[in-house]
């Protein structure tokens, strides 16, 4: 348990190059989430919202509360996961408002799920806030991963 | 003597404790969300009765319910037995910093017995032993009882502002 009981990261050469490793790929992970929610359910407002609550007129079925309730499933623990996981790099970089930045992704994220899982019952508003926020959470999360990478680039 | 050193520690102190109380109770809010959904999955995927459990594995041609294949089983078993450890280990870990740390070995055994005996009573279930439609019920129920209690006790030792240990000894 190296990793939780080391002040400085970088010090450790392997473990560096470890978080380095792990920094990157969660950023294409990021990068791969956005796309396949963009192939799934498209790329604009109202195509994600025909795909979500259904449209009569292109013959397209609302998403069912099982597929919902399995995308959610699968997603959250994805997100508990990540987040937990570069929370736990930053905290050891000297960045401003770093508490601030962190609470505001996972906060995004949070209202992305519940606006997703809401739009089932309440409509359009809810699909809206949901692909706002979750645009916003992955951004934030994709700066804090940019942020931790820089700080492990950086000699000491 | 100069204490600009010691009231910048301070004020890195406070900021690593407003951090992980940070981090903590949005992961909580997370686990919580997560558990949530899969309640509603199990009642609307299988259903809460004991027939509509003995129905999703076992089949029912009256209902047109085709039985559970092993490979569709194995498929919803390998992901879960990941991500189940994975969680029971975070949220586990979380509460050893906490001064619940007594309920640690009570709440470890009885989520990883109830896991276990939630996902193989699927396959027993499938191999005609009916029995094990209560098993299911009544593991599901435990395993999702002692996680909320399990979150329940680090929010309660957030809010009881006891997570300092962690920043202290660790950061």
């Amino acid at each position: 348990m190296k990793f939780t009981v080391s002040k400085d990261l970088r010090k450790n050469i392997v473990m560096r190059n470890l978080l380095i490793a792990f920094s990157i790929i969660t950023l294409l992970f990021l990068a791969l989430d956005i796309t396949a929610k963009t192939l799934r359910f498209g790329a604009s407002i109202s195509e994600i919202k025909a795909n979500i609550l259904g449209n009569e007129e292109e013959f397209l079925e609302p998403l069912s509360m099982i597929s919902a309730l399995e995308i959610l499933h699968l997603d959250l623990f994805l997100a508990i996961i990540l987040l937990l996981m570069i929370s736990s790099i930053f905290m050891r970089v000297d960045a401003k408002f770093k508490a601030g930045l962190l609470s505001s992704t996972m906060l995004f994220s949070i209202i992305s799920f519940s606006s997703f899982f809401g739009a089932l019952f309440f409509g359009e508003l809810f699909v809206t806030i949901s692909v706002v926020t979750f645009i916003l959470w992955h951004l934030g999360a994709a700066w804090i991963v940019l942020i931790s990478l820089i700080w492990l680039f950086k000699k000491q | 003597m100069d204490c600009s050193h010691f009231s910048h520690l301070v004020i890195q102190e406070t900021m690593n404790e407003a951090y992980i109380k940070t981090v903590l109770t949005l992961f909580s809010t997370l686990t919580l969300l997560l558990l949530i959904t899969s309640i509603l999955l199990f009642g609307t995927k299988i259903g809460f009765s004991l027939e509509d459990i003995s129905n999703y594995y076992r089949g029912n041609e009256e209902l047109f319910i085709v039985k559970k294949s092993f490979e569709g089983l194995l498929e919803t078993t390998l992901p879960h037995l990941f991500s189940i450890t994975t969680l029971i280990f975070i949220v586990i870990h979380l509460l050893l910093f906490t001064e619940y740390k007594k309920f640690v070995p009570y709440l470890l055994y009885g989520l990883l017995l109830s896991s276990v005996a939630d996902l193989s009573s699927g396959y027993l279930l499938v191999a005609n032993f009916t029995l094990f439609a209560v098993i299911k019920w009544v593991s599901f129920l435990i395993f999702e009882i002692l996680f909320f209690i399990s979150i329940y006790l680090i929010i309660l030792d957030i809010m009881r502002n006891k997570t300092l240990q962690i920043s202290k000894d660790e950061f």
